[in-house]
């Protein structure tokens, strides 16, 4: 996550107040907020209200931003916040199951089949939304974004050590509750 | 590990990032130009911050000119004032009557100290008058005519009348008392205010110029309980 020529260019293009930069700035960064917002909360009404607030925030705010700093990881830290704060209650992880559910429906799959993949991943996002919000952001900025332990640990504020730790966690709990229905999600003859 | 491999390929595949909808720079550039379009209808915010903060500074300094020249209304010295000459002590002119003492303020200050003549308290020796020195509050010269009462030091203060006060009574002003051993009244163009300390004998320095220790004013019911006093 280094500051890159372009990219500071670019900021300081939004800190002279420059539209254009402003929408340069956002088509480059708005897949990953908004990926991290969907995969969050789950919803794709409440992922487009934390990636709108995100942006605002950040276009409010960027006048403010230290040349020297990690701007991925401040952005990082507006989107994570957001979701933090997010309290919709009605969260569901729908927007997940549709585009699961169509690559699920591959030629030569018997009905039974597609039948247990989609519960299968029912069951994964259910598992996955029940984790803590710490637990649960560290696996979708994992397996979202792929970001390393030290990259998490800088927008979490946090070290390294807590980040594995809240990691591994995650993953023990996910296997406990979703180890019945591994043998669904293998391919015959792989596991 | 083969059920660890088979979760984190899942959650890869489950988690997989996505692409933001179209419509997520409309509605942002919505709400900013809605920011916009309520910011262009407020005053610009020097606008709003200069007077106001103008205004802040100048009550401030109205605020500082009058606690420096004490033009609070008020037709008689604060404690806090009060507090300040009886910093200075000794006499610049020893006088063992009254007449003297007025006749050496009025050469050297011009002010009149309008008390009874030959009060029978002074003569029998009740009072009895130690000096008078000159004193500067805030720029206003006013005199201060040390005399004992029972073996106790009181204090008459008398200064010009202030800025900005209206009265121009030629009689004495109604007498207040305060708590903290002040006596204060008003009368032709000055203000007296005696200071006498007296646990025993707290009106004691009325004698001045009663026959006997003024117990507060009638007219003005409860002297005590004025505010301010």
């Amino acid at each position: 996550m280094v500051l890159e020529d372009t990219a500071r260019q670019l900021i300081e293009a939004c800190q002279r107040g420059d539209p254009e930069g402003f929408r340069a700035l956002f088509e480059k960064h708005k897949d990953m907020v908004y990926s991290v917002a969907l995969r969050y909360s789950g919803d794709a009404a409440a992922a487009q209200d934390i990636a709108q607030d995100t942006f605002l925030k950040l276009f409010s705010t960027i006048g403010s931003f230290r040349g020297d700093s990690n701007f991925e990881a401040w952005l990082y830290r507006m989107v994570v916040n957001r979701c933090f704060d997010q309290k919709r209650k009605t969260r569901r992880l729908a927007p997940l199951l549709d585009g699961i559910v169509d690559a699920l429906r591959t030629p030569g799959m018997s009905v039974l089949d597609e039948v247990l993949r989609a519960e299968l991943s029912t069951h994964v996002q259910s598992v996955v939304d029940s984790l803590s919000p710490e637990q649960k952001m560290v696996v979708v900025l994992r397996y979202t974004q792929s970001l390393s332990y030290d990259e998490m640990a800088v927008i979490m504020g946090c070290s390294a050590g807590t980040i594995a730790s809240r990691l591994n966690r995650a993953h023990k709990v996910l296997e406990r509750r979703l180890s019945r229905l591994a043998g669904v999600a293998a391919p015959k003859g792989t596991k | 590990m083969a059920a660890e491999k088979w979760l984190e390929k899942e959650l890869a595949r489950q988690l997989a990032p996505v692409s933001a909808p179209e419509t997520l720079w409309d509605s942002i550039s919505g709400r900013t130009r809605g920011r916009q379009a309520v910011a262009s209808h407020r005053l610009p915010e020097r606008l709003v911050y200069w007077p106001l903060a103008a205004a802040i500074v100048l009550a401030a300094v109205a605020g500082f000119w009058f606690s420096r020249n004490g033009s609070s209304g008020e037709d008689r010295f604060t404690e806090k004032e009060v507090a300040l000459l009886e910093r200075h002590q000794g006499v610049d002119f020893r006088a063992d009557n009254f007449n003297d003492a007025r006749n050496w303020v009025k050469r050297r200050a011009n002010i009149d100290i309008d008390v009874p003549q030959g009060h029978p308290a002074a003569e029998n020796g009740a009072v009895h008058v130690v000096g008078v020195r000159l004193a500067k509050l805030d720029g206003l010269p006013i005199a201060a005519v040390d005399y004992e009462v029972s073996g106790e030091t009181a204090t008459l203060y008398v200064s010009g009348k202030r800025a900005g006060l209206t009265s121009d009574d030629m009689g004495p002003s109604l007498h207040l008392h305060s708590r903290r051993g002040l006596t204060y009244w008003n009368m032709r163009n000055e203000t007296y205010t005696i200071a006498f300390h007296s646990a025993t004998n707290p009106h004691g320095a009325c004698m001045l110029c009663h026959a006997t220790p003024v117990q507060g004013d009638a007219a003005q019911g409860s002297p005590e309980s004025q505010p301010g006093l």
